[in-house]
């Protein structure tokens, strides 16, 4: 039934005021058994309208429908939603069981490839614990033009706002160290699974050990290291066979052709790792097909900012202008503040197309020293903070300053 | 039968109403009497009469023609007022006649409003008190049948005061524990909320009242019917005398329209359609707590600049 205002209920009681006297039991009980004239019923009526004692009365004495029907008060109102309550119920259980439904093909997929790939590993004995360092160590730390803004990431900002993205890339400040944790030996295999992987990667490789990173790696996915890992599994695969060219347009194919180079040459364990990556890649890969990537933006290590166009898969130069050395960025969406040595402080509204130059000053003075962080929360309230300690705060996107 | 002439004795022929001396209505109200069968409980003709006569007065205004006045006294439960007015007058044979049929009716029914086999005694209990008359006004026992005009069935009428002295001593309990409550939780003290008072536009207040007062009486038993007493539309229907399906579809036209007559009254006062329909759909406490937001927000705007920078500052000297 159509609601009515909320006021309107709250007035409609506020101006029920029953006149001093009520209507006799007998009209009351004629009434309800319309045995009153026509003239009687609209003076009951009129009266029933503003009093509810009398109403509680009528309805009290109604004869009984059913002999278990009590005289009908609604139970409640909350209790009119309850099918909208358990609509909400079944259609939560529906989703839940069309994501379950969702990603046990993925699993199957993934373990029929496991088996595809165990027998390599198996036939290639000679791939001792000791081998795997030799191909993955000269390599990482050269890594391809594309990919080399990403090594060399001191920060790594995400203006996305899916909060997945921003995590994964918040631990991309890690990529270093992981490939040089691969780098230096077996047990780097699977530096992100969990204990009892790494100690079994430490013993003796066989077919064994692949097997069980990769069940450990099935039924824990962890969204936030799936970019690093995808980037590992890149970097170990370009270890292993040498170099794999860019301009990969499918990054889990990718993934999965370096998962698969690099058992054969790599041996288990790096196959493993890349088994987990590849694994990784597909989930990121579900992430990523849902959403219109937004620009994300660097700091290269010599000071440039850079612009990823494809959730950083690539990275270019930006030309901000001036010779200037970058050290922080804050971006969010299109809108870029951009901050470095000796005052340099940028702002981009179109996501690094543009720029404008901003000098803060407050009181005569202005803002020369090395800016060391930049932090905007939304598109007009941000601070700089400067290497000598001096906070800039502005919140109409730069007009004017205050400084503490 | 001495009781029973105390109790119409009041009665003289003086007290007659006009429409009495109606051609044909002195048969038609003999006829009734032959009818009632209140010779079986010692009621006389010209007691009878007499009754008949009073509750005519009651209820018909004086001017009524001769079909009126046929049409009322023929629509009386005669042989319900006869019995009932026996018991008033303190026959035997119609006191045990009414108790044979109505003794296990009436526990039943006073069941049904109390819902609770004490309580329901209870209440039946004291019906029994007030139908045989404990009240005496002048040394005189006051029977409540003596009240019963058949207008209506008997049991209806014994429902209904069921009904009554069952809300009257619930309202009486409630009046006395809300005191109660009010004591001890000090909200006789409490001061009202200033924010509620001030938010409501005047303009909708107003245009609200003048679209509720303008609905018909029928309606506006609807409307209570069903968002204040929260009854079922069962329940609505059957007090009513129509089909369940015939209050659901009033209920939505009743809101539909209730919502453009309050527009317009607010149009009417001067409001803009969007200002009005703005007015009109925000609820007070959605107005309080948008309120509070705004209060917080505000608050939340001042403190950024000073909390950032100590955050700012404890995370540099770290």
């Amino acid at each position: 039934v159509e609601r009515i205002p909320k006021l309107a209920a709250e007035r409609l009681k506020a101006i029920s005021v029953p006149p001093g006297d009520h209507p006799g039991p007998e009209m009351l009980a004629a009434f309800a058994e319309k045995a009153l004239t026509e003239r009687e019923r609209s003076q009951v009526i009129q009266h029933l309208a503003v009093c509810t004692e009398c109403r509680q009365v009528v309805v009290l004495a109604q004869p009984e429908l059913l002999p278990a029907t009590a005289p009908g008060w609604r139970k409640s109102v909350w209790l009119a939603s309850a099918a909208l309550r358990w609509g909400t119920a079944v259609a939560f259980v529906v989703i839940v069981g069309a994501v379950v439904m969702l990603r046990e093909p993925r699993t199957a997929e993934f373990s029929t490839r496991s088996a595809v790939t165990e027998p390599r590993s198996v036939n290639e004995p000679a791939s001792a614990p000791g081998t795997t360092t030799a191909p993955g160590s000269p390599e990482p730390s050269k890594p391809s033009s594309e990919d080399s803004s990403n090594g060399s990431v001191a920060k790594l900002i995400a203006p996305g706002q899916r909060p997945s993205s921003l995590k994964k890339d918040s631990s991309a400040g890690t990529i270093v160290l992981r490939k040089d944790t691969l780098a230096a030996g077996s047990r780097s295999a699977a530096p992100a699974l969990p204990s009892p992987v790494q100690e079994k990667s430490g013993e003796p490789i066989g077919t064994e050990v692949s097997e069980s990173v990769a069940v450990n790696g099935v039924p824990e996915p962890q969204p936030a290291q799936t970019k690093v890992d995808s980037f590992e599994s890149r970097s170990a695969a370009d270890g292993a066979v040498g170099a794999i060219a860019g301009g990969r347009a499918k990054p889990p194919l990718a993934a999965r052709s370096s998962a698969q180079a690099a058992s054969s040459s790599a041996g288990p364990q790096a196959m493993s790792n890349a088994l987990v990556a590849s694994k990784k890649a597909d989930q990121s890969a579900l992430f990523n097909a849902a959403a219109f990537p937004l620009p994300r933006f660097t700091i290269a290590s010599d000071g440039a900012l850079v612009r990823s166009l494809d959730s950083g898969k690539t990275w270019q130069r930006l030309p901000v202008g001036g010779d200037n050395v970058f050290r922080a960025v804050s971006a969010n969406s299109f809108d870029l503040w951009v901050g470095g040595a000796a005052g340099a402080l940028y702002h981009s509204s179109d996501g690094g197309q543009t720029f404008s130059r901003v000098i803060p000053s407050f009181g005569g003075m202005k803002l020369t020293a090395d800016i060391a962080s930049v932090e905007f929360v939304d598109s007009h309230r941000g601070k700089v903070v400067t290497t000598a300690g001096e906070v800039w705060s502005t919140s109409d996107a730069g007009q004017t300053w205050e400084k503490q | 039968m001495l009781i029973a002439s105390a109790v119409f004795g009041g009665m003289s022929d003086s007290a007659q109403p006009a429409f009495a001396s109606l051609p044909g209505i002195e048969s038609l109200i003999g006829e009734l009497y032959r009818l009632s069968g209140g010779e079986k409980f010692g009621l006389t003709q010209p007691q009878f009469l007499v009754i008949v006569h009073d509750i005519g007065r009651k209820y018909l205004h004086g001017s009524a023609g001769n079909s009126e006045v046929r049409a009322f006294y023929l629509s009386l439960r005669v042989e319900e007022l006869a019995l009932a007015r026996a018991c008033a007058a303190g026959s035997e044979h119609a006191w045990e006649t009414f108790l044979i049929r109505y003794r296990e009716k009436l526990y039943d029914m006073a069941l049904h409003i109390a819902r609770e086999d004490s309580a329901a005694r209870d209440l039946a209990d004291s019906l029994y008190a007030d139908l045989y008359g404990t009240s005496t006004r002048e040394g005189q026992r006051i029977s409540k049948l003596a009240s019963y005009t058949g207008r209506g069935s008997l049991e209806g009428w014994l429902r209904t005061v069921l009904a009554q002295e069952y809300v009257n001593r619930y309202r009486r309990r409630k009046r006395l524990v809300s005191l109660d409550e009010e004591i001890e939780e000090g909200s006789q003290f409490a001061a009202t909320d200033p924010v509620t008072e001030t938010v409501v536009d005047p303009r909708l207040e107003s245009s609200t009242d003048e679209a509720l007062t303008a609905l018909p009486a029928e309606d506006r038993f609807i409307l209570t019917s069903y968002y204040l007493d929260e009854l079922t539309l069962a329940t609505i229907a059957q007090t009513l005398g129509v089909h369940e399906s015939t209050i659901s579809r009033k209920l939505d036209k009743l809101a539909k329209s209730l919502r453009k007559q309050i527009l317009a009254g607010m149009a009417r006062r001067g409001m803009s359609r969007r200002q009005a329909q703005e007015a009109l759909e925000t609820d007070i406490r959605d107005l309080k707590i948008d309120i509070r937001k705004r209060l917080s927000q505000d608050s939340d705007r001042r403190t950024f600049p000073e909390e950032k920078a100590k955050a700012r500052a404890t995370d540099g000297s770290s």
